[in-house]
């Protein structure tokens, strides 16, 4: 009898023994877990728009899909490249090792693509270059850019000719300085082939200025063979890019702004979290 | 045959000892190896990341840096609930200290949660914060 008695003592405390090491466990990797999400977090949730000085506005649906940009300025000689290769390696070298994990990004750079439109932005500085059509096929039906150009006018505001219905309508805003004090406007529009090189009088929407002297001039057509290319342009001024819409005819699928993909290994507990990067999402 | 009988006895019981002590020490050496659940550092874990998340969401990071003041981080830190001490350090992404500030009232301790995260200066330059949060020793 007594035997049995401390044979089931001897049961009772293999059993708790065993079962406060499973929830050890699973405490453990409960907190892997939300310290991988955590990561994920901080690493994508502000960084990309931080990095690019760029805020991504709202994606709207209705008869149209509607998306706004709103970038803060561009600057003569910044290398945006630069400022995401030297996070990349951040957050690869130095952050990964702090929070005991494996952190890669994958196609994490100074452009990112509308989905599934397949709109490529690519951020150069003082130029924005848009890709609109990766395929044949065009969906922008209207592009608005407005910017302060931040310098007095030293020339009227160029347009070019239209080339009418059915091609994409777009619309530039430019704000400046008056010579001898005040600010002014111009706003153009025009419907544009994006298959065709609108670019023969190489002013399209376009402006010089003077304190300083430069230029900036808006593009759309095919630019350097491709085509449905906007380019936004600027020399030696520091430009305030305020409104970036661009408007698109409908097509099945989520529409969302995607940066490359992040992977997370965490050291504890052997778990990888892979993702895409979602900058903005309807 | 008293005495054979006594003898027979007496190893029963040595046995019965023996036996006894073997499952008692083997209980004894289980029950050693019961670890503590580390519920209290899972939590200080969660308050540590949710700190530096509200930090950096709302910009007091990368206003601390843009002013060089802690203020706001030791005002931050003042907010915590008394039973918590609390040290935010700001460091560039070469590891070098930027700014830094403790609770008042809170010395260092062997069981504290570390927690890191990333932002990006209105310089665009990147930084990290890094907070160790523990409970005050009373």
């Amino acid at each position: 009898m007594t035997l049995l008695l401390l044979l089931s003592v001897f049961t009772f405390t293999q059993a708790y023994l065993d079962r406060n090491k499973e929830l050890q466990n699973t405490v453990s990797l409960s907190g892997a877990g939300g310290k991988l999400r955590y990561i994920e977090d901080d690493v994508i949730s502000n960084a990309y728009g931080d990095l690019l000085g760029i805020k991504f506005g709202n994606i709207t649906r209705g008869d149209y899909i509607n998306i706004s940009f709103n970038l803060a300025s561009l600057v003569h000689g910044r290398k945006y490249l630069d400022v995401t290769n030297s996070y990349e390696s951040f957050v690869e070298g130095a952050y990964s090792y702090l929070n005991n994990a494996n952190v890669t990004l994958i196609g994490f750079n100074n452009s990112f693509v509308i989905e599934p439109y397949g709109t490529r932005f690519d951020l150069q500085g003082q130029n924005i270059s848009v890709y609109t059509m990766p395929v044949p096929l065009n969906y922008i039906r209207a592009i608005t850019v407005r910017t302060d150009v931040g310098a007095e006018n030293n020339s009227e505001c160029f347009v070019p000719a239209d080339d009418g219905v059915p091609y994409p309508e777009i619309i530039v805003g430019y704000t400046y300085d008056l010579i001898g004090g005040g600010r002014g406007e111009c706003l153009n529009y025009a419907q544009l082939n994006p298959q065709e090189n609108n670019d023969l009088s190489m002013k399209q929407f376009y402006l010089e200025t003077k304190n300083p002297s430069g230029f900036i001039g808006v593009k759309y057509g095919k630019i350097s063979s491709t085509d449905g290319v906007l380019a936004i342009i600027t020399y030696n001024i520091t430009a305030n890019v305020t409104q970036l819409d661009l408007q698109y005819n409908l097509i099945e699928g989520k529409v969302q702004i995607k940066g490359g993909n992040i992977s997370i290994k965490s050291l504890v507990g052997d778990i990888t979290k892979q993702n895409e990067i979602i900058l903005a999402e309807e | 045959m008293l005495r054979k009988k006594g003898i027979i006895f007496t190893l029963d019981a040595i046995f019965a000892l023996m036996a006894a002590l073997t499952i008692i020490s083997a209980s004894l050496f289980y029950m050693g190896q019961v670890g503590k659940i580390p519920f209290n550092k899972q939590a200080l874990g969660k308050i540590s990341q949710d700190s530096l998340t509200i930090l950096e969401k709302d910009g007091t990071l990368g206003k601390a840096v843009e002013i060089g003041s802690a203020a706001t981080l030791s005002s931050f830190l003042n907010s915590l609930p008394s039973n918590l001490c609390g040290k935010i350090e700001i460091n560039d992404a070469s590891k070098n200290n930027i700014l830094a500030a403790l609770k008042p009232g809170c010395t260092g301790s062997n069981e504290l949660v570390i927690s890191v995260r990333a932002f990006v200066g209105n310089n665009f330059n990147v930084y990290y914060a890094r907070m160790e949060i523990w409970y005050k020793e009373v």
